[in-house]
């Protein structure tokens, strides 16, 4: 692993049963770019996320989180990732204040200020309970908690799930964005190809259980003289996930 | 311990809404329960409150998994044992906080409410855990398995599925039977093992859900595989302690004898007595293993017999008749196996076989399996010559042959009339001779000889007389006489008759013995005169006596014993001497010559059987058996000898 590495996997394999998701992938992530993870409904990102942050154990292979076995080290190489996974997790009947004292107690670097105000910046009153938050503003609150430890690495799955096109916007422009120039390391996985194009500097597609496709994107479009989502489509049309 | 007090607090903000108020209207209960007569201890709703709270607790730790809500946890840098421990402190908080406000809410509710008694037992304390172990796992299970059961399908999983389940079923009963029959046939008087038992599902559980949730995280799948290789571990181990200890505390070998509780014939050259015993098994109490002791050899061999379902032997020892005590559960099963019944007949030879049963005795069937008594069959007498038997089975008297199968079928004792078997038995020419008692409508008893042909089944009533307070009924070896005692009851003088059955049915004579004596006993000595002791209803200190009658009951010999207030006859160790013990004021045996009237020897520190708990036949090597005060059984050789311990064996 050279040091520019945040994020290394290897061979990874996850079977549920006898249903094979992912074979055999390897993906490397350098620090401070953004990695957009593409794949059709079932192929597997979800499960490569989980991996990513020792959630789940992989049925054969490794992932090293900052050079080390996330599996084996997961609470303490979390501390320097954050997770936002495709629906909120936090439990229902706990009101905002409640969780970000949660995260608070979590994070030594938590910072309060940017958290309370990303909040109020995307309309989230922190009495609320996190059950009657829309589906966006549950998103939104999730991501601005996962921010709020300043994370060395974000991995984001499926995160404009359920935005509005005007959240969706916000959300790629000024988040990945502001992310990116601070030199945070983001994975993440989407649908919005459009979306992706334009903060992603690299692009991996999962298909058929394999990792099809792993190029940076600028040289991708380059080569192919498509756009991302002319190239998923070539990619994803073919057969189905191995069994 | 921030990070613990972080996810203690989640669980806190969650429940405690809900759990306080709970707990105070359950602190209402008790002083409802008494305005309405229906009294409800405190600590009983106590008990279901914390069941309350253990239960929530555990659920909400699982259902975290069913939503998906784990990898709130599991992302965030919160090590497994933080988290678990969180969980646990949070449970304990709320725990203590449902107390105070239980108890403040009865304090101000009742007028006997009282703070300062310490109202907490352990059994609060065992609803708390195991309500929290049982619901979290359960919950972790259901979300584990919930999502994962709809995405299986397909031929294969529909044979395999069924089978595994079936075979895990078969295994659990299995398992579970071998338990039960531990605990009813060893531990009946101690909840040890029941507790161990639930203990060890309850750890396990609490184990299954911990590893499941280190090592399953977020992944249902995995978190279902662990639970399921936890329990099956556990399952395992538990199964091989169960059978070991099944095998080890139900079936000890002679070297496991700690005391002799009681003795019954043996055949005449002394290789098969009869001993129940107590065994270092068990919890001292309930298993009463019964041996077959060599007296001659000193050694001793199990006889797998139900306690509650004899052993019966012949009037000379030499059949026994016993039920194989056989797992409770698996009983229809093993009988299907063994030859129709568990009740075996081993004959003087030795050999072993299956009882003939009457044709329509349901044998095992029935819900009284499991009860104290045993099933349908209530006594069974084999003939001395080791082929008949009569089997006295719910209402019947049923006869039956080894080699001719049942012979004759009577009802005996039913409503009309009612028998209460009091002696029986085989008599030189085959017949079966019975004395029974009787209560008619008014209530009034009576005492009846019966012969009963065994192989017409013929019922032909000798004679009968009326019979209050009635004592022992004993027969001589023929069945031609018999004694009738009565007088059992403190402050009453009994009385001894002697009938003479031996001609035919209107030529019954009886005769009243001489002596007005208090607890009389009685009984026929070898060369066919009878001994009455008794205590001295003439004056203070109503010491033992010890008279002599010849056959027909004549007064032959009055022999001053030296036993005090607490003797009692024993039994006629060698011909014509007969043993009389003393309980105070330590125990000794005096023999005596029934003939001469002279006490021949004391043997301090040891008892003779008392002829009010069984007769051995007189002079029999059954007859010469002593014990000690501390259970050890011993044999007097002959009359000059020392006696020799039999039971515990000693190293050799």
């Amino acid at each position: 692993m050279t040091d520019e590495s945040v994020v290394r996997v290897e061979n990874l394999s996850v079977r549920y049963d006898r249903n094979l998701v992912l074979d055999q992938v390897s993906i490397n992530v350098a620090r401070g770019s953004v990695f957009a993870l593409l794949g059709r409904n079932g192929a597997g990102k979800s499960s490569l996320m989980r991996c990513l942050l020792g959630l789940q154990k992989p049925t054969s292979g490794h992932v090293l989180l900052f050079g080390e076995d996330v599996w084996r080290h997961r609470a303490r190489l979390v501390s320097r990732a954050a997770y936002v996974p495709e629906n909120s997790d936090a439990p229902g009947r706990l009101r905002v204040r409640d969780v970000v004292a949660f995260h608070e107690s979590m994070y030594p670097a938590w910072d309060r200020a940017a958290v309370q105000a990303r909040l109020a910046r995307v309309g989230v009153p922190d009495s609320a309970s996190m059950s009657s938050l829309s589906k966006g503003q549950r998103a939104l609150c999730t991501l601005a908690l996962a921010l709020g430890s300043r994370p060395e690495l974000l991995v984001l799955d499926d995160p404009t799930l359920g935005l509005d096109v005007v959240a969706r916007n916000d959300f790629f422009s000024d988040f990945i964005g502001e992310l990116a120039e601070r030199g945070t390391t983001v994975i993440l996985t989407t649908h919005d190809l459009a979306g992706v194009e334009g903060i992603a500097d690299r692009v991996g597609i999962l298909q058929g259980s394999h990792l099809a496709l792993d190029e940076e994107v600028e040289r991708l479009k380059v080569e192919r003289g498509q756009s991302l989502e002319q190239i998923f489509t070539d990619i994803t049309r073919g057969p189905g996930r191995q069994s | 311990m921030k990070k613990i007090l972080a996810v203690a607090l989640l669980d806190w903000r969650r429940l405690a809404f809900g759990l306080v108020p709970a707990a105070l209207i359950a602190g209402l209960i008790p002083s409802l329960s008494d305005g309405i007569g229906e009294p409800i201890q405190v600590g009983s709703v106590l008990v279901a409150l914390f069941v309350l709270v253990g239960a929530a607790c555990g659920g909400y730790f699982g259902t975290d998994f069913a939503e998906g809500r784990s990898s709130f946890f599991f992302a965030r840098p919160l090590p497994t044992r933080a988290l678990i421990t969180g969980r646990a402190t949070a449970l304990l908080a709320l725990a203590g906080v449902a107390f105070l406000a239980f108890m403040a809410s009865n304090w101000i509710s009742s007028t006997e409410a009282n703070w300062t008694a310490w109202i907490l037992e352990k059994r609060h304390a065992y609803a708390l855990v195991i309500a929290w172990s049982v619901s979290l796992f359960v919950s972790l299970g259901i979300a584990a398995r919930a999502r994962d059961s709809r995405g299986r399908s397909g031929m294969r999983d529909a044979l395999v599925i069924p089978l595994r389940l079936s075979a895990s079923i078969v295994a659990f009963f299995l398992m579970f039977g071998l338990f039960a029959d531990l605990v009813l046939r060893a531990y009946a008087e101690s909840f040890r093992p029941i507790e161990l038992f639930l203990w060890s599902w309850a750890i396990a559980s609490v184990v299954a859900s911990f590893v499941a949730i280190a090592w399953g995280r977020t992944e249902r799948l995995r978190i279902a595989r662990l639970q399921s290789l936890v329990m099956g571990v556990h399952f395992v181990l538990v199964s091989l302690v169960v059978a070991s200890a099944w095998s080890y505390v139900l079936h000890p070998g002679p070297e496991a004898i700690e005391k002799v509780v009681a003795w019954g014939s043996a055949s005449a050259d002394g290789r098969t007595a009869l001993v129940a015993t107590v065994v270092n098994r068990g919890d001292g109490k309930t298993p009463v293993p019964i041996f077959v002791l060599d007296i001659v050899a000193g050694r001793a061999v199990r006889l797998n017999a139900d306690k509650h379902d004899g052993p019966w032997a012949s009037a000379d020892g030499s059949t026994v008749v016993w039920s194989e005590a056989t797992p409770f559960f698996f009983r229809p099963l093993w009988r299907r196996l063994g030859g129709e019944t568990t009740f075996r007949v081993r004959s003087a030879s030795g050999e072993i076989r299956p009882l003939p049963m009457p044709n329509r005795a349901p044998d095992y069937r029935t819900a009284r399996d499991l009860s104290r008594y045993g099933g349908v069959i209530n006594w069974v007498l084999p003939a001395p010559d080791g082929d008949s038997f009569a089997i006295l089975w719910d209402r019947h008297l049923t006869f039956t042959s080894r080699t001719r199968g049942e012979l004759s079928d009577t009802p005996f004792g039913g409503s009309d009339r009612p028998y209460v078997r009091r002696t029986a038995l085989f008599r030189p020419s085959g017949d079966f001779r019975i004395a029974v008692g009787r209560r008619d409508a008014a209530g009034a008893q009576s005492l009846e000889f019966v012969d009963i042909e065994p192989r017409s089944g013929a019922l032909k009533v000798l004679f009968s007389m009326k019979a209050e307070n009635l004592g022992l009924v004993l027969f001589d070896s023929t069945g031609d006489r018999a004694l009738v005692t009565s007088g059992y009851q403190p402050g009453r003088v009994g009385s001894i008759l002697l009938v003479d059955l031996s001609g035919s049915p209107g030529e019954v004579k009886t005769t009243t013995l001489p002596g007005e004596v208090f607890f009389p006993t009685a009984r026929f000595i070898t060369d066919g005169r009878i001994v009455v002791s008794g205590r001295s209803a003439l004056a203070a200190p109503y010491e033992t006596s010890l008279t002599v009658l010849s056959p027909d009951g004549k007064p032959v010999l009055s022999i001053p014993t030296p036993l005090g207030y607490s003797g009692y006859m024993g039994a006629e160790m060698f011909p014509g001497v007969v043993a009389m013990t003393s309980g105070a004021p330590e125990v000794a045996t005096t023999l005596v010559d029934t003939t001469t009237g002279k006490v021949l020897r004391q043997i301090p520190g040891l008892r003779s059987q008392n002829a009010l708990m069984g007769s051995p036949p007189p002079g029999s090597a059954t007859a010469r058996l002593l014990q000690s005060v501390d259970g050890k059984l011993y044999e007097l050789p002959s009359l000059d000898a020392p006696p020799r311990l039999l039971l515990p064996l000693t190293r050799r």
